[in-house]
């Protein structure tokens, strides 16, 4: 499913080389629930962004649901993440403009299709209650659960999650763990990065990472 | 003598001056040469001002959508993350350059109207002292009009394509982070 063979990142400071992924390779099967876990600077999220191809590796290759992205183009990329990813941010990130039922309805509407779904989808998240209300006149835990909902919006292969509690309460954060378990429980593969053990030890395998390396 | 058609008067004179041996024929223009003069000054100066005018217009939606795009580039960054295209980003900036543009060429057109409507009641009389009396009456053809319309609807989208652009290279982690 998630296949990465030799994945390096260096960033460059003016002269200065950082390197922030070293070399990683690594295995996920479909349907799995894995925690991406260790210390700031390990190079946890960098590696987030590269499954999420919202960043290019230096080096090495990927391979997401049968496709070498790595050679993918600007807009073929883009076509990917709308059709077989699905985000979630740590600080939300929802359209403050649009209504929950508008940001979960909107990469539908992006891929031409129906977007009757969204209320559904809302309605899984807990969230049938709330379809017209803005994002302002949610708590941190809703928004984040709009979030997933919007993540789900086109059924995507893989689903990726940035430190999703970072910004909640724990009550929320094990909210949105739950939901990531039954979300889990459907066979929907999930990659979330986390500095919180508690939360890490509830995905199926935590994969360590130290220095841009894999450890464990 | 008054002519159905100003612009025979070179012809008429010539006519005129064959059929009567008159020397001293003179048509309205070499009356009103200097007021001739004048007029054709106004006429440059306005086609001066109204180059400037589309300039400065250019940059004022350059300004505007740069500003958009700076004060939006979190949810820019949002919509590349779910997986919009750089074109479609760039698309949303252009029509909104195009909106603000056809907005406000619409009042400029519909204030204009109402001011050369305005002036033709109350037209500009000029009384030299040698030749003709001029009253001058404003009149914009509608060719003039949709062609200035359409040249400031062009510099809109011209203007808006550089942060148009911008907006569809923003860098999706950057912006996302941006706050």
């Amino acid at each position: 499913m998630i296949e990465l063979e030799g994945v390096k990142k260096i960033y460059y400071m003016g002269r200065i080389e950082v390197p922030a992924l070293r070399g990683i390779d690594l295995k996920i099967d479909r349907g799995e629930f894995v925690a991406l876990m260790g210390s700031s600077g390990s190079g946890k999220s960098t590696l987030l962004n590269m499954i999420g191809l919202l960043d290019t590796p230096t080096s090495g290759k990927i391979v997401l649901d049968g496709v070498d992205v790595s050679s993918l183009n600007e807009n073929a990329r883009a076509d990917f993440r709308l059709r077989k990813l699905g985000f979630v941010f740590q600080f939300f990130s929802l359209l403050m403009e649009l209504s929950a039922l508008e940001n979960v309805a909107l990469p539908m509407i992006m891929d031409n299709r129906s977007h009757e779904r969204a209320a559904s989808l809302l309605e899984l998240v807990g969230l049938g209650d709330r379809m017209a209300h803005t994002p302002n006149e949610l708590s941190g835990g809703q928004q984040q659960r709009v979030a997933i909902a919007r993540a789900l919006a086109n059924e995507p292969a893989i689903l990726l999650a940035d430190e999703p509690t970072a910004n909640l309460d724990t009550e929320s954060s094990h909210q949105i763990v739950d939901l990531f378990r039954e979300l889990n429980g459907r066979g929907q593969t999930i990659i979330m990065v986390t500095h919180e053990p508690e939360l890490g030890e509830r995905a199926d395998r935590i994969i360590r990472l130290k220095d841009g390396r894999v450890v464990s | 003598m008054r002519l159905e058609n100003a612009d025979d008067s070179v012809k008429i004179k010539t006519q005129i001056q064959k059929e009567t041996a008159l020397i001293n024929v003179k048509t309205w223009q070499e009356l009103s040469a200097g007021m001739a003069g004048m007029i054709e000054t106004f006429g440059a100066i306005s086609l001066l001002t109204s180059a400037i005018s589309v300039f400065v217009a250019a940059i004022a939606i350059s300004l505007i959508i740069y500003t958009t795009v700076k004060n939006k580039t979190r949810e820019i960054g949002v919509l590349k993350a779910i997986g919009a295209r750089g074109s479609v980003i760039m698309k949303i900036y252009l029509a909104e350059a195009l909106f603000i543009g056809l907005v406000r060429t619409t009042l400029g057109t519909v204030l204009g109207m109402f001011l050369v409507e305005g002036m033709q009641q109350t037209p500009l009389i000029m009384q030299p002292e040698y030749g003709m009396k001029l009253i001058i009456v404003p009149w914009i053809s509608p060719g003039s009009i949709a062609a200035a319309d359409s040249a400031i609807l062009l510099t809109c989208i011209v203007g808006g394509m550089y942060p148009a652009f911008m907006a569809a290279k923003t860098n999706i982690i950057k912006a996302i982070w941006s706050g």
